[in-house]
């Protein structure tokens, strides 16, 4: 289990707002963690699945997707704010993340 | 003179138009326009009442496949024209029709021709539109070859868009059935499409010999550029292999993450979508390989090809 500090949360929510500016070309002045993904970014969930990539090589994590989908069905994501804090659980407990659920 | 390093590449019909680009693309309007109204005489279709702002085509799968054709077919002549030409070109789907037009095997009435009646053909073998196709991603292959098994099979794997996505063809009950176990299993995203045809699946098989018939009667030339074979990735060279690829095309699956890697590995590197509305530059988001996608705008701008125009 990784031990997650403000360094990492912040790296992580650079990775975040760079990822969707340019993904969704808008300047990243523009992106808080109350952004709507789909509604103000149009972005989509295969934007979700690239940067889940993006965190399993930098952060060398064994997770697998579904485990990550099941956790999404019960957890939806909707705003930026939310999807950061998915990726440092993500990060943290990798593929005992379900386990937060018991 | 090609490129020997430049793809291009033809997808199959829209889903939506929302990232149109085609408004950006110089002199697109005016061709798009020609080649509208040229469709329109050939194929008895009033196609010129197109609007993708009102999407106005996208629930007749003939229409919307035409338009598909024509989009493509304008930006491969407006990238010719301004000297961005291909080593080679690949197809996703239906969109083999385009890239036949674009390597000078059949004339732009033909292509049209050819849509026509692929489309006809499939109609007259399914007795009904209880068919569908859908996208699952997020799920290996032995997640969703387990999904399959657990309906009444009457679905099959229709192509696979990389490592974890997949198309999935067959009846409408089974795959509703599917994306629902699929989302309990993990999976990020389903999606069911807006076609009732199982493209690339056996439900089709029977269309192998009204096709044939057709095609028999047309006029194929070789491919002035190759193209590869989205179905066993080998190069499609003879107006033969295109005959048989148009027949088989239907009713076998497509494997486009294949596709992708076996055109990294002849060492193509710049990969140029030619639609205004970019599908499969998305999808090659999860496809491994060290190559540049392009829109057709941004290689008309790029510097890339500054020298060639």
């Amino acid at each position: 289990m990784a031990r997650i500090n403000d360094y990492t949360r912040n790296e992580v929510k650079n990775i975040v707002y760079s990822f969707f500016a340019e993904e969704c070309e808008v300047d990243k002045g523009q992106i808080t963690d109350q952004t709507n993904i789909i509604k103000d970014l149009d972005g989509d969930s295969l934007m979700f699945l690239e940067l889940i990539e993006i965190f399993k090589k930098k952060y060398n994590l064994e997770i697998e997707l579904k485990t990550i989908g099941k956790y999404a069905v019960k957890h939806p994501v909707s705003t930026i704010g939310q999807l950061i804090d998915m990726q440092m659980l993500i990060i943290e407990h990798e593929n005992r993340l379900l386990e937060l659920e018991k | 003179m090609s490129d020997p390093g430049i793809v291009f590449l033809f997808p199959a019909f829209a889903s939506d138009y929302k990232d149109n680009l085609s408004l950006s693309i110089p002199g697109y309007a005016e061709l798009f326009k020609v080649f509208l109204t040229r469709a329109s005489d050939s194929t008895d279709s009033d196609l010129t009442s197109f609007d993708p702002d009102s999407h106005n085509f996208l629930e007749n799968e003939l229409k919307n496949q035409y338009i598909a054709y024509i989009q493509s077919c304008t930006c491969a002549s407006i990238l010719r024209s301004k000297e961005v030409k291909p080593g080679i070109q690949a197809y996703y789907s239906m969109g083999i029709y385009a890239a036949l037009f674009n390597s000078g095997s059949v004339t732009f009435e033909t292509g049209l021709d050819l849509i026509k009646s692929a489309f006809t053909v499939i109609r007259n073998i399914l007795q009904d539109e209880s068919f569908s196709m859908c996208s699952i991603i997020g799920l290996n292959i032995d997640d969703i070859r387990h999904l399959i098994l657990l309906t009444d099979q009457d679905t099959e794997v229709s192509n696979q868009n990389g490592e974890f996505s997949f198309i999935l063809s067959g009846r409408l009950s089974s795959l509703k059935q599917i994306i629902s176990q699929a989302k309990e299993e993990g999976a990020i995203h389903t999606g069911l499409f807006a076609v009732k045809v199982p493209y690339h699946s056996q439900f089709l098989r029977e269309t192998q010999s009204g096709f044939s018939e057709f095609i028999g009667n047309i006029r194929i030339s070789d491919p002035e550029t190759p193209i590869l074979s989205s179905l066993d990735q080998i190069l499609l060279t003879t107006s033969g292999q295109i005959k048989s690829e148009l027949i088989r095309n239907l009713y076998n699956p497509f494997n486009w993450y294949k596709t992708h890697m076996k055109l990294s590995e002849l060492g193509f590197r710049i990969f140029i979508e030619c639609s205004p509305v970019p599908s499969l530059i998305k999808i090659a988001r999860f496809i491994p390989g060290e190559v540049k996608y392009l829109t057709p705008l941004s290689a008309i701008g790029s510097p890339l090809f500054s020298d060639t125009q």
